[in-house]
Order: structure tokens, then C-alpha cells, then sequence
């Protein structure tokens, strides 16, 4: 066995790091630490104040109930569906394998609430899919609302969240448990069962965990599609209620945060990666199951790509044809988007760069305390810290000129987004060897020379990678975006929406096709070019 | 080999002979194995020894029912596994297999990983009770000597004790034939002798027939009754290790099984036929050879194949003319003589020159250079030390040593 020392936490603090002072090596992440948890505090602190809870448990336990109902229906399906492809994808001889496993994971850059919208458009009477279910002479649902739609709709924007990870499980899964089940007497089928799926399981389970996450988080899809989970709630009574809002954005923020812990706790007990085999699994031949294979692939990316983006794409032109849009007034908000996605994710990554250098190469009660506070920063529903951050600053007489300004706006984005650089950039660190620092610091005395010379160029890809993980989630985002604004400012999210509330489904066509392509480039550049997924 | 049923106190197992006829394994139309036939006794151990890409575990796996050869019948006891219009899945072969890495299912315990082949239903035609599979799977941990560690996960072993855990999950069902597919190459240096010396007493004790492959020619030779030389694809010898070493069919097998000298000379005039030179006989020709180390005898084969290359690169080349002293060149014939390093002795005088010297302790070897400018190495237990730089002679001190024609 090719022995690679990993070298531990402890061994990679060099004699030198300890010239830091004591203050400045836990004052940092202390008050990254307070920062990133400070919206999630007030918003339990101020439903505690106002007795919240007690007060709106009547109106909150359906809603509850309904999230609930949801996000276990939108995870189980996504799971199902996730493990289902990954394993076409990986271990048979499905015709086209490259090709789908590309295509498969592509309704991943498209909003929730932009597939919502596009379904409800389409089904609209001039949209794609009223006027082919017209053409072969069906009625098109009058109405696309509800759990069931709700159920759809999120489920197809979501199980790559489950596909990914577990096509990552497959690939380096040693081809030789398998054959090793099989010398022991057990057939193709048991062998599945009884050593195949329980490796696959902390992957199924981590990924059916961030869809049940994003299903209890989601605000965009729900309120497009009428369906009345926590979310909403929050979102209607805002101005209205707002001990209500309080009360249910309580439980949705605690609902996450539980889901989180429980994730973690499961990635915690995940089998550490074994190298791949040398000799590649030989595929599994389908043989007549081909063809019901690829139908289910088929439908799959149609109704999570093909379809929306046809029905988006026809109203887009349309408006394009009879002159109601045109890409000039998009050019403000692409740029305002491009612009708040980059900055939020060069100030995430400042942010928790020092973490990340904290939680690997001095960990401390302090440097972990940062660490939980940024992945818990995940963990927050994006309306709950947008209602968070408005209210505080609204109602904070020193924080009012803050209200609806962009650094506030990023600064959300930060501490939603910020957990997404620090994997990239614990990795970043971790490939600065203690050992080369070291020989860095026999050889260059100047430290800011070795920082540019040496460490930076070693770390450059991982920061990069988790900046663009930033700036792809950004570009999506929708709920801090509507709240936090300043007035006039529009991104393509917010333009999204406004067209749409206005039943403009021309311009929210365009301006969704413009979204899925900056966000297509970036998951290109990002995901799919870098990793295995595509290569056999 | 001890092929009378015997039984270890730990399980009884019957050995069954393995037959490989005629097997042509491809990848996508290219042939890794080519045409094999192959017999292992029943309760031997052997080894399949090659460089990597010979086909051995291609061979292994078609044994193992992983690979289906695309020409050729396995036979394991007296019931064909894979030929035309036959193919036994590789479950219902009753052949076990350690694989390189040990293959343990890391989510179950020792103890779970050993009971894995045996809950499996209707191998030997019964399911054994639990009762009986605790027993089962407490003996094959002891047989590997882990007892205590059956509750512990296989993340949390070393490599040598999940090799063990591996050998004694595959022992466990009592398989007819053990496979082990470069068992030891992912251990580090030390650990693998200690690992090897561990499994060969097991296998000798169990008597299980044993295939194994290796790239690696001690421990082919340590743990192998019997070892089959592969390369590209066919076997080039099957012989006892002192076969191969001592009487190597081809320069290859010589150059692959230990270090060798290829020193040039002249086949004197009274080729004797001394050892019967009949075309019919086993024996090749035999006689003495004129070369720089002297007259060595020597026993002739046919050229070698012509498409198997010369051995393998540490092998020394030499290059000796005839000796000037023996005109009776119209006569002679040139031939390449195998020499073994420990067959070299050295003298004093000033025939060669000590170019490198490696100190082994129990050994010691030469590097010379000799008159023509040829290299020679050699390798002597002798207490006189030689320094590089030093001149000596050197003498072929040997039995019969095998020749062919240059």
C-alpha cells in the first residue's frame, strides 16, 4: 500500500505560527465565529422576546407539518431517483453513459424557482407544454399548484444533489469487494445488497439530506407554486405579524440547523475513501433493459431541463419576436449580478481563509467555534437570515442607514455562502505542507515574499474553486436578494421575479435563459470539467 | 505433495487439482493469456511468477471465474468451470481469493467479514447454523491468529493483520482451490517477509490447493512448490524453484529468476555426447565450453525461441571472444554460456579488474571488468576482500551449466 503520511493538525503548526499573539489567533475567529451566527441568534433571541412561539404554535403546526411532508417526499424521491441514475450511469453499459452523465446533472443550475416558473408558464394557455398537450387533444391542468407540483418540481431540481455524490461513492469503490462477495458465494444481486449498497449509504444519506435541507429552506418554488409550507408563512406575515414571522422562521432555522448536524455527523461516519482500483469494474450489460433505462433518463432530464428550458426559451421568443423585450435591459442586471456575485465571493473567501488556516493548522476551541459558525451559516433558510438582517438593521437605530445597502446584501451572502469556500479552501491550506513551509523559511526569510511566492500559488486552486462555489451560489440566490436590495437595484433573480408576479413570462424567460447560462458556464468550469464525473 | 486427506485440527478440506487447458484470455481483442495449459496438483502451492503484464492474474482470475476466457476449459477437481458451452459463476466455483489489497468489507467487522462466505446459502449444499458459523469463524481467527480481534473493524487493523483477516475469510468456507492474487505487494518490505513466512505455514497446515501470483522471484521461490514462469502471455517453465533457477528452459527464465552472466564461448571440439546426444533423449547434448573463466561444461539447447528477448536488463551481457589459445575454430561453434554469480571465483592475478563492490555481510559482490573490456559479476562468501581498483582472475566453479547457442 502506497503509504501517504497525512500529516496530522498538530504536526503542521510550525515553530513560527506561535509568534502570532494569543488575542489575534482567537479574537479572529472568535468574531467570525459571532458574525456568522449573529443573525441566527437574533432571530431566536427576538422570537424568545416576543413570546412568539407559544403564541403562533396554532398557526405554525400546518404549515410545519406541510414542510415536513414535503421535504421527506422531495428527499425519498430524490434519493431513489439519484442512486437510480448513478448506477446506469457508472456500472452498466447504458448507451451513451458520457453523455447522460453530463446531462443528468445539469438541472442543478436551474433555480428552483425558475423551474417553478417555467412549468407554470409553460402550462399557461401560448406555453410549450399547454399547446402540445392541446395538440394531442388533453386539457392542460388549469392549475399547477400544490404538494404534488411543489413535490415535482423540487424533486427534479434537486436529486443531483444525490446523484453526485453517490457516482462519486461508485467510482472509488474498489471493484474488488464485489468480486470478493462473489468468491464467497454471493450472486450479482445479493452482492449489491449486502456490500454494494451499505458503501453507497453515507453517500445516499448525505445527499438526501441536502435535499431535504434546500426542500425545507426553499421560499422561491413554494410561493410560486402555492403550496403553504414554514417558508411562506414567514415570508406573508413579515410585515404583518411579525411574531408570527419570528415563530416560523424559528422553527424552519431550527428544522435546518438539526438537518445540518444530522449531516455532518453522518459525513463524520462516512468510510474514508479507499484508492480506486487498478482494474475497472467490468460494466453491467442491460441487455433489453436497455431501452427502459434510457426512457427513465430521458424523462429525467426532460422534465428537469429539456422542458423548462424549452418553455422559457419559446415565451422568451416570442417577446423577442413581437419586440416586448430585449436583451438591452438585461445588460443592468447581468452585470449588477456578475458584479455582487464576485465581490461576495472574494470577501467569502477572505473571510474564511483564516478560518480555514485556524481550523487546520492550529485548531482551537476558538478556531472550531468558527468553523461551526460558517457551516452553520449554510444551514440558515436564505429568507431567515434576509429577514434577520432587515430587521436589524431597520429597527437598530445605529444599524438604520444600513438598511437595504449593499455591503449588508453581500454580507448576507457571505455568511449563507461561506461554508462553500471553506471545504476548497481547508483543502488549499492542507496543500501547503508544513514541511515546505518550512523549507520555504530556510531559504526566503521575507514572509511576505514566501506568502506570494509559495503559499499562494500553492493554494491558488482550491481558493479559486471555493470562490466560484460562492459566486454559483450567489448568482441564484433569490430570498436575500428581494429583501435586502437597495431600491432600484435588480439582479436577473429579482428581475425573475418581479416579471414574473406581473405575468410578463416573456421577460422572465429571457432573463431565466441569461441566469442558466452564467450559471451553466460556471457549474462547467467548476464541477463537471474538473471531476471524474465525466471520465469513465 | 501431500495430496492423502489429512485433517488439521482446524478444518478439514479437500484438495482439488486444478487444470488449465489450452486458455486464451483477451481484452478487447487483445490476447492476455494465450493458450495455457497448466496442471496444479491437489494440495500443492504454486506460484505464477512474471513482470507485470504477463497475463498471471488474468490466468488467476480465469481460474476464479472474474474472467471468462474466451478459448480453453478449467477444470477444478473433476468438474469442468469454464470451457465451451460451460461457465460456472464465479460463486458456485467453491474457490476462494485474497486479493491484493485484502478486499474487507469495511463496513463489517472481522468477525462479520469471516462469516460472510459462510452465510452465504447452499454452498456445500446446507446452511450452516449459527452455532456452527461461530465456531467456524472463531477457528479461521485463530488459525490466522487474531482470536481476539473479531469485534474490531478492518480500518483499524494493519495491513499484515488485514491480510490475515482476508486469508482467513476466504479459508472459512472450506474452499476447494485458494487463489491469491499478489498478496503481499501491498505491504511494506519487513512486514512482507513476516507475512509470507505467516501464510505459508497456514497454507502448509490447511493443505489447500494454492495458486498465487507474484512479480516477485523470492517469493515465488520461498512459498512455491512449484512455480510457472509467464511471460507475455505463455509460460515460458513449470518447475520447482531449483528447476527454474538451476536448469532455466530459456536465457529469459534464467535472467528472471536470479541474477546471470551470459559469458560467450567456443563449444570445444570433443563436443562430447557423453550425455547421450539422441534426439529422442530428455538430456540435451553436453560438453565443454572454451570461455574466459575457463573450460566450463556445459549442456546445450536448442536455440531459444527467437521471438523471447533477452533477459531482463540487470542481467550483465557478456561479450568474450574466444580464447586465443584454442584455434579450433573451424570446429566450434559459439555459444552463451549461463553463468550464476556464485559460480565465479576469484583469484589472485590480473586477469579482471574490481570495477564496484557491494558488501553484503554474508556475501559480497564484484562487479569485473574483464580483458575485452566485457562486465561480469560475481559473488563470493570468500573472507579475502577486494577493493575497486584491485586485480584478480576469475574461474567458473560450478556443476553443469546450461548454454545456448549465442
Amino acid at each position: 500500500m502506497p503509504t501517504v503520511t497525512t500529516t496530522g493538525a498538530a504536526a503542521m503548526s510550525g515553530v513560527w505560527d506561535r509568534r502570532i499573539s494569543p488575542v489575534a489567533r482567537h479574537l479572529v475567529p472568535i468574531a467570525i465565529a459571532v458574525v456568522f451566527s449573529g443573525p441566527a441568534a437574533f432571530v431566536l433571541w427576538r422570537t424568545f422576546r416576543l413570546g412568539a412561539l407559544s403564541e403562533s404554535l396554532d398557526e405554525i403546526i400546518d404549515p410545519l407539518w406541510r414542510t415536513i411532508q414535503l421535504a421527506v417526499l422531495v428527499s425519498a424521491t430524490a434519493a431513489v431517483i439519484g442512486t437510480g441514475l448513478a448506477w446506469l450511469t457508472t456500472r452498466t453499459d447504458l448507451p451513451g453513459r458520457r453523455f447522460w452523465r453530463v446531462v443528468l446533472i445539469l438541472p442543478l443550475v436551474l433555480p428552483s424557482f425558475v423551474g417553478a416558473a417555467a412549468f407554470i408558464a409553460g402550462l399557461a394557455p401560448g406555453g410549450i407544454i399547454h399547446d402540445a398537450l392541446e395538440s394531442i387533444g388533453i386539457d392542460a391542468p388549469r392549475r399547477f399548484r400544490g404538494l404534488g407540483a411543489a413535490w415535482l418540481v423540487l424533486t427534479a431540481f434537486t436529486y443531483p444533489y444525490v446523484l453526485l455524490p453517490v457516482t462519486a461513492r461508485f467510482a472509488n469503490l474498489p471493484a474488488n469487494l464485489d468480486e470478493s462477495a462473489r468468491m464467497l458465494g454471493l450472486s450479482s444481486t445479493a452482492t449489491f445488497l449486502r456490500v454494494t449498497l451499505p458503501q453507497l449509504r453515507p453517500a445516499i444519506l448525505g445527499g438526501s439530506l441536502l435535499v431535504f435541507l434546500y426542500t425545507v429552506s426553499d421560499f422561491g418554488a413554494v410561493q410560486l407554486l402555492g403550496y403553504d409550507t414554514l417558508t411562506r408563512v414567514v415570508y406573508a406575515t413579515r410585515q404583518t405579524n411579525r411574531a408570527l414571522s419570528f415563530a416560523a422562521a424559528s422553527v424552519v432555522l431550527i428544522l435546518a440547523l438539526a438537518v445540518v448536524a444530522l449531516e455532518r455527523s453522518q459525513r463524520g461516519a462516512a468510510q474514508p475513501d479507499r484508492r480506486a482500483t487498478v482494474r475497472p469494474m467490468r460494466p453491467i450489460r442491460l441487455g433489453w433493459r436497455a431501452m427502459p433505462a434510457l426512457l427513465a433518463c430521458t424523462v429525467v432530464a426532460g422534465i428537469g431541463l429539456v422542458v423548462p428550458v424549452a418553455s422559457l426559451g419559446t415565451w422568451a421568443q416570442r417577446g423577442l419576436a413581437e419586440g416586448r423585450i430585449g436583451f438591452g435591459e438585461l445588460i443592468d442586471p447581468t452585470i449588477s449580478t456578475a458584479s455582487v456575485s464576485v465581490i461576495a465571493a472574494v470577501v467569502a473567501v477572505g473571510v474564511v481563509l483564516p478560518v480555514a488556516i485556524a481550523t487546520t493548522r492550529r485548531p482551537s476551541p476558538s478556531s472550531q467555534a468558527a468553523a461551526v459558525a460558517v457551516i452553520g451559516g449554510f444551514a440558515i433558510p436564505g429568507l431567515v437570515l434576509a429577514l434577520a438582517l432587515a430587521v436589524l438593521t431597520l429597527n437598530t437605530p445605529a444599524l438604520s442607514r444600513w438598511y437595504q445597502t449593499l455591503p449588508v446584501l453581500i454580507g448576507a451572502y457571505v455568511i449563507h455562502f461561506g461554508s462553500q469556500a471553506l471545504a476548497s479552501s481547508e483543502s488549499a491550506v492542507r496543500a501547503v505542507p508544513a514541511n515546505l513551509r518550512e523549507s520555504g523559511r530556510l531559504l526566503e526569510p521575507r514572509r511576505g515574499r514566501r506568502w506570494f511566492h509559495v503559499d499562494l500559488p500553492l493554494m491558488r486552486p482550491g481558493l479559486v474553486a471555493g470562490g466560484g462555489l460562492v459566486m454559483l451560489a450567489t448568482l441564484k440566490e433569490l430570498p436575500a436578494t428581494l429583501l435586502l436590495s437597495p431600491i432600484g437595484f435588480s439582479t436577473l433573480a429579482t428581475e425573475i421575479w418581479a416579471s414574473y408576479e406581473e405575468g410578463f413570462y416573456a421577460a422572465t424567460g429571457l432573463a431565466s435563459l441569461v441566469l442558466i447560462m452564467l450559471s451553466a458556464l460556471l457549474t462547467w468550469a467548476l464541477v463537471l470539467r474538473r471531476s471524474d464525473v465525466i471520465r469513465s | 505433495m501431500a495430496s492423502t486427506p489429512h485433517t488439521p485440527q482446524v478444518a478439514t478440506r479437500h484438495a482439488a487439482e486444478v487444470a488449465l487447458d489450452g486458455v486464451t484470455v483477451s481484452y478487447d481483442g487483445v490476447e492476455a493469456v494465450s493458450d495455457v495449459s497448466l496442471v496444479v496438483p491437489g494440495g500443492s502451492i504454486t506460484a505464477l511468477l512474471g513482470p507485470s503484464g504477463c497475463g498471471k492474474t488474468s490466468l488467476l482470475r480465469a481460474i476464479a471465474g472474474l474472467e471468462r476466457p474466451t478459448a480453453g476449459t478449467v477444470t477444478v477437481g473433476d468438474r469442468p468451470v469454464s470451457g465451451p458451452g460451460t461457465w460456472v459463476h464465479p460463486e458456485r466455483r467453491h474457490v476462494g481469493m485474497v486479493f491484493q489489497d485484502g478486499a474487507l468489507f469495511p463496513h463489517l467487522t472481522v468477525a462479520q467479514n469471516v462469516d460472510f462466505g459462510l452465510r452465504a446459502a447452499g454452498r456445500h449444499g446446507r446452511r450452516l447454523g449459527r452455532s456452527e458459523r461461530t465456531d467456524r469463524v472463531r477457528d479461521a481467527l485463530e488459525l490466522v491468529d487474531l482470536a481476539g480481534l473479531g469485534d474490531r473493524l478492518p480500518d483499524t487493523l494493519s495491513g499484515g493483520q488485514q491480510q490475515r483477516v482476508a486469508l482467513a475469510r476466504s479459508l472459512a468456507p472450506q474452499p476447494a482451490v485458494l487463489l491469491l492474487d499478489e498478496p503481499f505487494s501491498a505491504l511494506d518490505a519487513t512486514l512482507r517477509v513476516q507475512v509470507r513466512a505467516e501464510v505459508a505455514d497456514i497454507l502448509r497446515e490447511v493443505e489447500v490447493t494454492t495458486v498465487f501470483v507474484t512479480h516477485d522471484q523470492d517469493e515465488a521461490f520461498v512459498l512455491g512448490d512449484r512455480v510457472a514462469v509467464l511471460h507475455e502471455g505463455r509460460i515460458e517453465q513449470v518447475g520447482t524453484p531449483d528447476d527454474l533457477y538451476r536448469r532455466p528452459a530459456t536465457p529469459w527464465v534464467a535472467g528472471f529468476v536470479g541474477e546471470a552472466n551470459f559469458v560467450q564461448g567456443l563449444l570445444g571440439a570433443a563436443l562430447a555426447d557423453d550425455g547421450g546426444t539422441e534426439h529422442g533423449g530428455d538430456a540435451p547434448p553436453t560438453g565443454h565450453a572454451a570461455t574466459l573463466l575457463g573450460s566450463v561444461p556445459v549442456s546445450l539447447h536448442e536455440r531459444s525461441d527467437a521471438e523471447t528477448p533477452m533477459p531482463p536488463e540487470e542481467a550483465p551481457h557478456t561479450e568474450i571472444a574466444a580464447p586465443a589459445e584454442n584455434p579450433t575454430a573451424d570446429e566450434a561453434a559459439a555459444i552463451s554460456v549461463l553463468v550464476r554469480p556464485e559460480h565465479v571465483s576469484l583469484h589472485p592475478g590480473r586477469c579482471a579488474l574490481v570495477t564496484n563492490v557491494e558488501y553484503y555481510g554474508h556475501d559480497v559482490r564484484y562487479e569485473l571488468e574483464l580483458k575485452d573490456g566485457s562486465t561480469l559479476a560475481a559473488r563470493t562468501t570468500s573472507s579475502h576482500l577486494y577493493a575497486r581498483g584491485d586485480r584478480v582472475c576469475v574461474r567458473y566453479e560450478g556443476e553443469m551449466a546450461e548454454a545456448w547457442p549465442a
